[in-house]
């Protein structure tokens, strides 16, 4: 194959694997990134590293999988270059009972929607749980998230085990309420 | 859209987006090349300056260690950014060719770690010899004896210029050890060992 055809075929996978996953790396950048100036910078970056990915994409996993492993790794790689900047420290899963309420006093903006609660709740999280939180809201399945992360099954099933229980709480609290 | 009312408030968030111009992704992804480019470009401006500063001193510095330093100093600046060239010049990513980008830009990261590794022998250490020279020179020199500061300052002007390049060395080795974490992703994400 010569250099400008396989040019050509990188831009074009480059191209759908953008259009059918652009929404997810834009939340995916959302959880990683709380600053919407920066969030930009990462989004451009996670699209750069997956036009270098379709130059060696050959099928190693599903395409979902793929797009979701170079994403996440740049996603990780700006959390941690970031690490100086947090004012919180980073939390693991199992020290989160429960999402943010409606009217949270840290959040003086309020968190209205479900979906600010879960990111508010993703910003607290240290990489690995963070990750497994945001794949799994992606719903992907057990198996492609230790695809992706590289996480050992078992350390997937626990991690997921305590998400549910979290994400259950809110209508727990709504069924106790009625 | 999924059935799970959490995921779906998740997923709902953000559900069209567009991506960014192909050319400007192209522009990201040749970030690396750019930086090494402009690095390198500083480094050949400095050398030229060392040159012509020294070159000078050749002609002008009163005691034959400086002179002798001073040429050895001019020789250095000509051999250090050469050695650069040779060994970390900015390659661009259309030189891959056919090659996979991953094993390129490896290939890259390489060849820039080990020229930051070892840059004691061959940026640092042939700039040395003309340096030491130089102090030397002022100290056997009357004139620039008698005329210069006290001899403690001339020490701690000494111990100055090694810690900085001491420092130096110390900055391109943290340098060598984030190209290696680089290395060590991409060796992560392409399954391959070592």
């Amino acid at each position: 194959m010569t250099g400008s055809t396989a040019r050509s075929q990188q831009d074009a996978r480059y191209i759908a694997a953008a259009r059918a996953h652009g929404a997810m790396i834009e939340r995916l950048a959302r959880g990683y990134e709380a600053d919407a100036e920066l969030r930009r910078d990462l989004v451009q970056e996670i699209h750069a590293a997956l036009w270098r990915s379709f130059a060696i994409f050959e099928g190693q996993c599903s395409e979902k999988s793929w797009v979701h492993r170079i994403a996440h790794n740049v996603g990780v790689t700006h959390m941690m270059a970031g690490k100086r900047r947090r004012k919180m420290p980073l939390v693991g899963l199992e020290q989160i009972e429960e999402l943010p309420g409606e009217h949270d006093p840290e959040h003086s903006a309020g968190l209205r929607s479900l979906s600010d609660r879960l990111l508010a709740t993703i910003h607290r999280l240290a990489p690995a749980d963070r990750q497994v939180m945001l794949l799994y809201l992606e719903d992907l399945t057990a198996a492609e998230i230790g695809e992706v992360t590289g996480l050992s099954a078992p350390a997937v099933a626990v991690r997921i085990h305590r998400l549910k229980a979290l994400l259950a709480e809110p209508y727990r609290a709504q069924e106790k309420r009625a | 859209m999924n059935s799970d009312p959490v995921k779906q408030a998740w997923q709902s968030s953000v559900e069209i987006a567009g991506a960014p111009p192909l050319e400007e992704v192209r522009k990201g992804a040749d970030k690396f090349y750019r930086y090494v480019k402009w690095r390198n470009i500083v480094e050949y401006v400095a050398c030229v300056l060392v040159i012509v500063v020294f070159t000078i001193y050749i002609f002008t510095m009163p005691h034959v260690l400086h002179k002798v330093g001073s040429a050895m100093v001019v020789a250095a600046a000509i051999y250090a950014p050469w050695q650069l060239h040779r060994r970390a010049s900015a390659v661009p990513p259309e030189m891959a060719g056919a090659m996979p980008i991953y094993a390129f830009v490896r290939g890259q990261l390489v060849r820039q770690r080990d020229a930051l590794r070892g840059i004691f022998w061959w940026y640092i250490l042939p700039f040395l010899p003309g340096i030491a020279l130089i102090f030397a020179g002022n100290g056997l020199h009357p004139e620039t004896e008698a005329a210069g500061p006290p001899h403690w300052v001339r020490w701690l002007a000494f111990a100055g210029v090694f810690s900085i390049i001491g420092f130096i060395w110390w900055l391109n080795q943290i340098g060598a050890r984030r190209l290696q974490k680089r290395i060590d992703e991409i060796d992560a994400l392409t399954g391959r060992n070592g």
